[in-house]
């Protein structure tokens, strides 16, 4: 008679051992995702009857303001992600291998993680504001004739340096781990047969940091799609962010101010996947 | 890579000085080794030549062009890395093909050249299996194409079966430079005596000139050699001792009793006690068991003067 385990046990064990850790993320994540998904469509409802309605989608959808936020937050969302990236490769390149004062130089440039988003924008709007350093240091140069109006630009730069300031230092120390990993060897080979700066980024750096940059790119754009508190502090007051967007709904509307939650959970799941496929295609086309 | 000139090439990382005054000159064609224990410099020395580390001082020319402040991707050199380092995201034909590329050979060209060698690995693939083959390999490929090669490495047998010429190196200087026999045969110092092959090395006490050659006194006895030293020291390699016949004569003899044996295939290791000191010696046969006596003799050709090394 065999003894051999019924097939199905060897699943059920893995399954069991997953369930605590996959588990409560997926429980948790899950009831969230779920109980935004019900609400944008009428139901769980907290203020009264529950009813299966698009009427919130279609209304959401017909409001410029909704799709001026989808825009502004993913523009945000893309630009600060690049930024905070094309900023942190040359960085990690640089502090690759130690020399005298990068440990300085990396702690200085990780500094931003250990201050709370909040303080930072407080801090940045006092800086730029009317009366604050940068204006009275222009004036005092004699480049502008009187004070500007930067904080709350129109543009929305003062929220866009915000975000690369606070994204820079997770860029930084995701792409480090990943370049630091290349070793000496490989980079003078590529050297010695001919291959000059850029032509080692592009060829060898790039290629093998890659798994890094999507990671980098993915957890920012996420991070700055999301943006509440450096959009309500120093972002324009011609622009709302979704999160904004999300919070002023609410005051309305519970099943709206879902119908946001949700456009910000599938954004930032398209935004990953359309990261991924973009780095698999280089991989995979020998682009890099 | 045409021919190589290093003039007084001298590297410093902070304190330490790690090529002192390399001076030599590697002919187009010519197959040169430097070889040394680990931290002589030979990496270092190697790095300078192919433009990875600046010098201190001192020049690189080649072709007679003063490659000095060219940087690496600029040289017309080709470096082999101990680690190979291969593109680990490129395949097989596309780590061929990257310098290729890089130097903007047309796709045509590039795909002839990428197949024939392809072709090449793919027939010597069972053959390429040991360290020997692919030296032998190396060794090939330089001389059927006429490349100056420059070779780093602490093995020296090694050294020996490639190299039209060695550079030993030690504490960042180059002791001697020479041809593999030469070098075995005539080594200048107790430090490449030692190095090459293996060598009983014996301090000089002093020494008396005789009509021919000349009597040193050593701690393991009085030798009479062919010339003269002019260093501190003496050395003898442990297979060029003579076993004599028991009542034979002979210049240079010395009674030795075995204090350790060991047989290693084609020949047999000994250590022995002369005049209460350890040396060595490699025979062919050897019928003593640890313990006997045995008379062996020196040639006087076979007395190695030493200068001062490093």
């Amino acid at each position: 008679m065999s003894t051999r385990a019924h097939p199905v046990w060897p699943k059920l064990r893995l399954l069991a051992l997953l369930a605590s850790g996959l588990g409560v993320i997926l429980v948790l994540i899950g009831a969230v995702a779920w109980i935004a998904l019900a609400q944008s469509f009428g139901l769980h409802n907290p203020m009264g009857e529950d009813r299966l309605t698009l009427d919130h989608w279609e209304k959401m959808l017909d409001r410029r303001l909704y799709l001026r936020a989808v825009g502004y937050s993913l523009w945000l969302g893309f630009a600060a992600a690049l930024i905070s990236v094309a900023l942190a490769y040359p960085l990690a390149i640089w502090l690759r291998r130690p020399f005298r004062g990068s440990a300085l130089v990396s702690a200085v440039l990780q500094a931003p993680l250990l201050v709370h988003g909040l303080v930072a924008a407080f801090l940045f709007v006092n800086i730029i504001a009317y009366h604050g350093l940068v204006n009275q240091l222009m004036v005092a140069l004699g480049v502008w004739a009187e004070p500007r109006q930067l904080q709350n630009d129109r543009n929305a730069w003062g929220v866009l340096i915000l975000q690369v300031w606070k994204n820079l230092p997770f860029a930084l120390l995701v792409l480090s781990g990943s370049v630091r990993a290349i070793g000496d060897d490989i980079l003078d080979a590529a050297r010695d047969l001919g291959a000059g700066a850029f032509a080692r980024f592009r060829r060898v750096i790039l290629p093998l940091s890659l798994s890094a940059l999507q990671a980098a790119l993915t957890i920012v754009f996420i991070g700055a799609l999301a943006d509440y508190s450096f959009q309500v502090i120093a972002g324009p007051t011609n622009a709302q962010s979704l999160a904004q967007l999300m919070v002023f709904s609410r005051a309305r509307s519970w099943h709206e101010a879902a119908v946001v939650g949700v456009t910000l959970m599938v954004l930032s799941l398209l935004g990953a996947a359309l990261i991924a496929v973009l780095s698999r295609a280089l991989r995979l086309r020998g682009v890099l | 890579m045409s021919g190589l000139v290093a003039q007084h090439i001298r590297m410093e990382f902070g304190t330490h000085t790690a090529v002192s005054d390399a001076h030599f000159s590697v002919a187009e064609g010519e197959f040169v080794t430097l070889l040394g224990p680990s931290g002589c410099g030979k990496t270092t020395l190697l790095k300078i030549i192919a433009g990875f580390l600046a010098p201190s001082a001192g020049r690189i020319l080649m072709g007679g062009v003063d490659v000095t402040d060219v940087p690496p991707e600029a040289r017309d050199t080709a470096m082999c890395f101990q680690s190979y380092a291969l593109f680990p995201h490129l395949d097989v034909r596309a780590n061929l093909e990257f310098g290729l590329r890089q130097k903007r050979v047309a796709h045509a060209e590039r795909s002839r050249r990428l197949d024939s060698v392809i072709a090449q690995l793919e027939l010597g693939a069972h053959l390429a299996k040991l360290r020997d083959q692919v030296r032998i390999e190396i060794r090939r490929i330089q001389r059927t194409h006429g490349l100056t090669a420059l070779y780093v490495t602490h093995d020296q047998a090694e050294a020996l079966s490639m190299s039209d010429r060695i550079f030993v190196m030690n504490r960042g200087v180059i002791e001697q430079e020479a041809a593999p026999e030469v070098l075995y045969h005539q080594p200048r110092t107790a430090f490449v005596a030692d190095f090459i092959g293996a060598a009983n090395i014996l301090p000089v006490l002093d020494q008396q000139p005789l009509a021919e050659g000349s009597l040193v006194r050593t701690p393991m006895g009085a030798l009479t050699m062919a010339g003269t030293v002019t260093g501190p020291a003496i050395a003898w390699r442990p297979e060029r001792a003579r076993i004599l016949p028991p009542g034979a004569r002979a210049v240079n003899a010395f009674e030795a009793r075995i204090t350790d044996r060991a047989f290693v295939g084609d020949h047999i290791d000994l250590q022995v006690e002369i005049n209460g000191l350890i040396q060595r010696l490699r025979l062919p046969h050897c019928p003593q068991a640890v313990g006997e006596v045995l008379r062996f003799a020196l040639d006087l050709e076979d007395i190695l003067p030493l200068e001062q090394g490093a």
